[in-house]
């Protein structure tokens, strides 16, 4: 199935804030025919040959969305992320910045390989909870600017009335922003929205 | 150190990537022997590197056999937890469950040799920077009892008084006295607060 990729090795820098996982990646695909690995991304910026560069979450969209076009218009290499950031507004934040493939950290050696070949030859790889997680985000409601703050605040545990004094806003007002939060997120009390909130990614946990 | 025996380690991580990792990262290291977990390993090796959940399962079958240390005649290996989880009550969790180190998966791997070797020679618990930093910030671990974990979970789910109440088959009163010792103890003022709080430092198992 996958001859024609056998004629020319695939290129493929890994950059992986997780030592474990770039050294995994890297001698399992070194251990497989078909592919030539180098480790960081230094030569890449400098306009190395590369057709695949995996990475962390963080790495993979800062860079995606920051990389200037190839010299000569060529495209740069395609960005593949390994993460274990699996909620729904994650993944597609990753999509809007251009990554092209994304992986969840429990993946196998053989799907790793396979996302690799499907993302060098030009084409999108999700695995298969990732997509269900995309799919579900796209039909979820997308709460305002202003929800947003609100719920940012509700998740502190903050009150109606300590909202309203924190934005310059009446606690009705607040109130009517909040039955919003709870419509959107298909939960029928607060704390049940601050749970689903953090599930679905809409907001993040801050690591301590 | 020189001319010791080489040190055997054992390596079982739910993840094949990092799997691959550990075996080829610790294999590289002078005086280290390192074994995948589904090789037959003859029960001879000195550490055993784990993320949370096998270590949690490893712990928890060695103590049920009762004799701390010895395991069907074998001795046991002690155990470093490898893991991303890096929140207060997880840290917490394992060490309670009698895990000899912890080290986080971000850290440079030099940390996690320096504990494998910290453990093997039979020195007591090893933390890595990052967790050491955050077991001395907040008090170690909020001491909930076991009925008020059972409220807290399905509090944290949203759940309103009546319907944990019916749940857990105890009277509404009950319940609410319950939220009013885990606010207490959390030194929180609203349930909202609660769930914030108990969900940033890991204190509930969803």
């Amino acid at each position: 199935m996958t001859a024609p990729t056998q004629a020319r090795p695939i290129h493929v820098a890994v950059a992986h804030r997780d030592p474990y996982v770039a050294a995994g990646i890297a001698s399992l695909l070194r251990s497989r025919a078909g592919f030539v690995v180098q480790s960081g991304l230094t030569d890449v910026d400098g306009g190395g040959a590369v057709d695949v560069l995996v990475t962390d979450y963080a790495t993979g969209v800062h860079k995606t969305a920051n990389v200037p076009p190839g010299p000569g218009g060529s495209a740069p290499g395609s960005f593949l992320v390994v993460t274990d950031q699996s909620t729904g507004w994650q993944i597609r934040r990753a999509v809007d910045a251009g990554v092209r493939g994304y992986l969840l950290h429990d993946c196998s050696a053989e799907e790793l390989s396979e996302a690799v070949r499907c993302v060098a030859e030009g084409r999108r790889y999700l695995s298969c909870p990732v997509a269900d997680q995309l799919l579900d985000n796209l039909s979820s409601a997308v709460p305002t600017a202003r929800e947003l703050e609100v719920l940012r605040l509700m998740a502190q545990g903050l009150a109606n009335k300590d909202i309203g004094r924190r934005l310059g806003i009446g606690e009705g007002t607040v109130k009517a922003h909040v039955k919003a939060i709870l419509r959107k997120l298909r939960k029928p009390t607060r704390v049940a929205a601050i749970g689903e909130a953090f599930r679905c990614g809409l907001l993040l946990e801050a690591s301590p | 150190m020189t001319g010791s025996l080489d040190l055997y380690v054992r390596v079982c991580h739910g993840d094949p990537l990092a799997m691959a990792g550990l075996v080829s990262l610790i294999g590289e290291e002078p005086g280290f022997q390192v074994q995948a977990e589904n090789e037959p390993g003859e029960g001879m090796a000195d550490v055993v590197v784990a993320d949370h959940a096998c270590a949690l399962n490893l712990l928890a079958s060695a103590s049920a056999v009762d004799q701390p240390g010895v395991a069907g005649g074998f001795r046991m290996p002690r155990v470093i937890v490898l893991t991303r989880r890096d929140k207060e009550g997880e840290v917490m969790r394992a060490i309670a469950s009698g895990a000899h180190g912890y080290v986080r998966q971000d850290a440079d791997p030099a940390e996690l040799m320096d504990a494998i070797r910290h453990v093997a020679r039979g020195g007591s618990l090893y933390l890595c920077k990052g967790t050491k930093a955050l077991i001395r910030h907040g008090k170690p671990c909020v001491g909930f009892t076991a009925r008020e974990e059972d409220v807290l979970r399905y509090l944290v789910k949203g759940d309103c008084n009546k319907g944990i109440a019916r749940e857990l088959d105890i009277s509404a009163n009950t319940v609410k006295a319950h939220v009013a010792r885990i606010c207490e103890k959390l030194h929180v003022g609203s349930r909202a607060q609660v769930a914030a709080k108990a969900t940033q430092r890991g204190l509930v198992r969803v």
